[in-house]
């Protein structure tokens, strides 16, 4: 039976499956293995999933998905902390004022592209912080909200580790079978369309800023449950949350699992908190870790976890083919940085 | 748009059109008439502005002046979009298709286009309808064996197969075809020729091309141009028969070899 | 009204901060496409650098000078070392310093700590002096600080339009290959503006030391800070990395006055107002 044939597929996403829900049963120190390892990684690789989606279905590169993130946790817990709101109604306006702020942004952002979308959505990313830092009456600035105590939905007590892990893989799961889902339908056809041209895509009467418009906003709305999710976490939201170090590491999780493939966004999650939970032991400068495993990365694994055995047969093939230099340009120009290649109208006769 | 069904109104209308790149003028002042159900080449030498003319026309380029009708329509001002919901669609020269996408799935996106109402969440497996045209078009542009290959993974010729497909994939009243032949094969080019001439005769057809031989046998009126300029318009006859034509014609080919 | 003509200058001080701290990020990106996310880190390290060398020399020259050097180098290092190979894919550029700035940030931490510092003014410069028209005492050494910036923005003025190496760079950004195929060393240019931009933030770091503190998180403040002032201005045009200097640094100063709670989101209404007017930015040319 050949690896690849659907059968052992559906078998190996099966097992998959079971050994997640099993694993808070079986694990010791549930404390540290459920929590601090388990739903981290979850939550963490749904804001990967965000940027991912976002890059794999637009060939934008989002360092603002946290912008999202933060403005729904904020709304939750202004509302449930400091206004006294039950969580079902305050978590239902957190999530929709998160996409309607990446509407917003989208809206402007999406008309620029490669490094110059980056740089816009870093900064409003960084925006957010500040905010955060400065909205007092808000966010009770710089020490956040605190002191936020998982509710009990439907009769599952958030409060207990192992239900806040199934609750989170359940939502996890959910929306990467969304975004699996979405990759088959007309809208997703349409989004990998004009990332590979949009000019054929107006040529064939499609609206292609509504479409990257829906896009960002949907992407907004799968950081928002990422916000949702870390509420339930962290029992807070404080500033740094959405800070700078935080941003990369969801930039992190998802250049590490590999930044065109969905699964990967959770490998790469799960890889990150691993990390940052380890390396105590050996290094008391983390961030420094982090950073180099990053820079390494991107200068040598572009593809991450995800690509790394597709990468190994191409570094034969590359191997193989660097002698005939003629086709170096066209892998060259297929490059992440191809989407920066600007419009200039010039005359093709 | 109100005109367009009762065969009044000339499919296509263009008048003055002109496009400067800085000092360039790569057209000026070109008048075309389109009748409804015409099969209308534009042959010239490479530089000649027939590209330009097209993109014009398509609305990839902003005119710096004249006007464009399309059924009775100015649609000078409208982005190329808004212009395919009306029912022109085109082929590109350099292929632009969705390479990392299926063969199948380029066709689909053709045929789902807007204005067409397709739920844009009911998964693509589900739309019978459309996958059945779908195979219907790979069929007529010979790429049936291949509706699962990506299309980067096509040749050179099948990729223009593909271009074709999908242009025709937008139920063109109007079909924009530039240079469709480019590097064809002797039985591509066949192929080629035998597909255009079974066109429903309800689609108006423009067609670009640097071959002479595709130009005169699919055009039934051939529009020479010349340095940005329409040299002169008439039957494949006149055209064999014009000494001008054979001059900038042949002796640019003289040059280029 | 003292308060807001204090409330002004203080931001036309911040001003000329955000424009010499901008104005090498812009030139870099204008010439080489490369978005330097690791510019906030040189202007804090340069910061760092001239406090450490003012402390043990007592000279704020001098610890201005090193700073401008050694940051000059650690930007040479950081693009032959790192960012040549890639040079061509702007986007793992830009991810790699984005990288480079978290392990500055960490062992910056680490070397200086995470108390504040800050640099002693200059001596002669440490009073305040009338201000002309408006009435009211401002440090000296927060004018100089405009004044510097002024100087610079005419000195990078004069180098890009009189100089032939300024002539180089303008045509290297509206037409890279052609530049390279005309013969003259585009490289060497490259290398040069990549020295000047992170000189220039070292520069800053020594001047702004002085007049604000140096802590962790600064980095990340001036990163964001010029990013908004080149987008708002115009990547690439140093008279665009001005004006949005002015225009940012007076939004953010005047907001943090009259309405603190609202001085990111003001800012935030800033960029997405010029943007949705001006995709490219108020001096920007190439539609992006």
């Amino acid at each position: 039976m050949r690896l690849s044939s659907p059968a052992v597929r559906w078998t190996a996403r099966g097992v998959l499956l079971a050994a997640l829900i099993i694993y808070p049963f079986v694990v010791p120190q549930p404390g540290f293995w459920v929590v601090n390892i388990g739903i981290k990684s979850l939550w963490l690789g749904v804001m990967a999933l965000s940027l991912i989606f976002l890059y794999k279905f637009t060939g934008l590169l989002s360092l603002g998905q946290l912008a999202f993130w933060g403005a729904a946790g904020y709304t939750i817990g202004y509302l449930v902390q400091l206004q006294g709101w039950s969580f079902a109604p305050a978590i239902a306006l957190g999530i929709v004022f998160g996409i309607l702020l990446g509407a917003l942004v989208g809206s402007f952002a999406i008309r620029a592209s490669g490094v110059y979308f980056l740089m816009l959505t870093l900064a409003v990313a960084q925006l957010m912080y500040f905010a955060a830092l400065q909205a007092s009456q808000f966010t009770r600035g710089h020490q956040g909200i605190t002191g936020i105590r998982p509710p009990t939905f439907l009769g599952l007590d958030l409060v207990s580790a192992r239900t806040q892990y199934l609750v989170a893989l359940t939502i996890a799961v959910l929306l990467y079978v969304l975004c699996r889902y979405i990759e088959g339908t007309p809208f997703g056809l349409a989004l990998r369309g004009l990332r590979d041209s949009p000019e054929r895509m107006r040529a064939l009467g499609y609206n292609v800023y509504a479409y990257k418009v829906v896009a960002f906003s949907f992407a907004a709305f799968i950081a928002s449950i990422g916000g949702v999710l870390a509420i339930f976490y962290n029992r807070q939201i404080v500033p740094d949350g959405v800070g700078l170090i935080r941003t990369i590491d969801v930039l992190i999780a998802a250049v590490v699992g590999g930044v065109i493939s969905l699964p990967g966004a959770f490998i790469g999650a799960f890889a990150l908190t691993m990390v940052q939970n380890f390396s105590q032991f050996f290094t008391s400068r983390y961030l420094t870790l982090t950073g180099v495993v990053f820079v390494v990365v991107v200068l040598f694994f572009p593809q991450g976890i995800a690509g790394l055995w597709r990468q190994f047969t191409g570094y034969y093939l590359w191997a193989h083919d660097r002698w005939r230099p003629a086709t170096r340009d066209a892998v060259e120009g297929k490059g992440v940085g191809a989407g920066a290649a600007q419009l200039s109208e010039r005359s093709t006769d | 748009m109100t005109d367009s069904g009762n065969g009044q109104a000339q499919a296509l209308r263009v008048q003055g059109l002109s496009r400067r790149f800085g000092g360039i003028r790569a057209v000026s002042d070109v008048d075309l008439d389109v009748e409804h159900g015409d099969r209308v080449s534009v042959i010239g030498p490479n530089g000649a502005g027939k590209s330009t003319l097209f993109n014009l026309i398509a609305g990839l380029y902003k005119p710096t002046g004249g006007t464009v009708e399309l059924f009775g329509e100015d649609i000078t001002r409208l982005p190329s979009r808004k212009r395919a919901q009306r029912g022109l669609t085109r082929t590109f020269q350099t292929s632009k298709l969705f390479l990392d996408l299926t063969v199948a799935d380029n066709l689909y996106l053709s045929l789902a286009a807007p204005p067409r109402s397709v739920n844009p969440l009911r998964s693509v497996l589900r739309d019978a309808e459309r996958s059945a045209r779908v195979r219907e078009l790979a069929e007529q542009v010979g790429l049936a064996g291949q509706t699962e290959t990506p299309a980067s993974e096509l040749s050179h010729g099948e990729q223009r197969q593909l271009e074709v497909g999908m242009a025709l994939g937008g139920d063109p009243k109007l079909l924009l075809l530039d240079e469709p032949a480019a590097g064809f094969s002797p039985s591509e080019r066949a192929h080629l020729v035998d597909m255009l001439t079974n066109l429903a005769p309800s689609i108006t057809l423009l067609l670009i091309e640097h071959d002479m031989d595709i130009a005169l046998v699919i055009g039934d009126r051939i529009v020479v141009m010349h340095e940005g300029k329409k040299l002169m318009e008439g039957t494949p006859d006149d055209i064999r028969q014009s000494t001008e034509v054979h001059e900038i014609y042949l002796g640019k080919r003289h040059e280029d070899t | 009204m003292r308060q807001f003509f204090t409330v002004g200058l203080n931001g036309l001080t911040l001003a000329g901060l955000y424009f010499l701290v901008a104005s090498g990020l812009t030139l870099i990106f204008g010439l080489m496409r490369i978005v330097n996310l690791a510019h906030g880190t040189l202007y804090l390290l340069g910061g760092y650098v001239a406090w450490t060398v003012i402390r043990a020399t007592d000279s704020f020259m001098l610890g201005a000078l090193v700073a401008a050097l050694l940051i000059g180098v650690v930007g040479l290092v950081l693009h032959q070392g790192l960012l040549r190979t890639i040079e061509r894919d702007d986007m793992r550029v830009a991810l790699v310093t984005i990288g480079v700035s978290l392990i500055g940030a960490d062992q910056m931490l680490a070397y200086f700590g995470g108390v504040a510092h800050s640099i002693p003014t200059p001596e002669p410069l440490r009073t305040a002096v009338p201000v002309p028209l408006l009435g009211i005492n401002y440090p000296a050494y927060r004018l100089t600080i405009v004044g510097i910036a002024v100087a610079v923005g005419i000195g990078l003025w004069l180098l890009l339009s009189r100089t032939r190496f300024g002539m180089i760079v303008r045509a290297g950004v509206d037409d890279r290959e052609m530049v390279s195929a005309s013969g003259i060393n585009i490289r060497l240019v490259f290398v040069a503006v990549f020295l000047l931009g992170a000189a220039l933030a070292g520069l800053s770091g020594a001047i702004g030391g002085a007049a604000f503190s140096l802590a962790p998180g600064v980095d990340m403040q001036f990163l964001l800070f010029s990013l908004v002032v080149i987008i708002v201005g115009g990547m690439g045009s140093v008279g665009g990395a001005a004006l949005g200097a002015v225009l940012v640094a007076m939004v953010s100063n005047y907001a943090l006055a009259y309405a603190s709670s609202f001085a990111a989101v003001l800012v935030f209404g800033l960029m997405i107002t010029v943007l949705a007017v001006r995709p490219q930015g108020i001096l920007g040319k190439v539609a992006v």
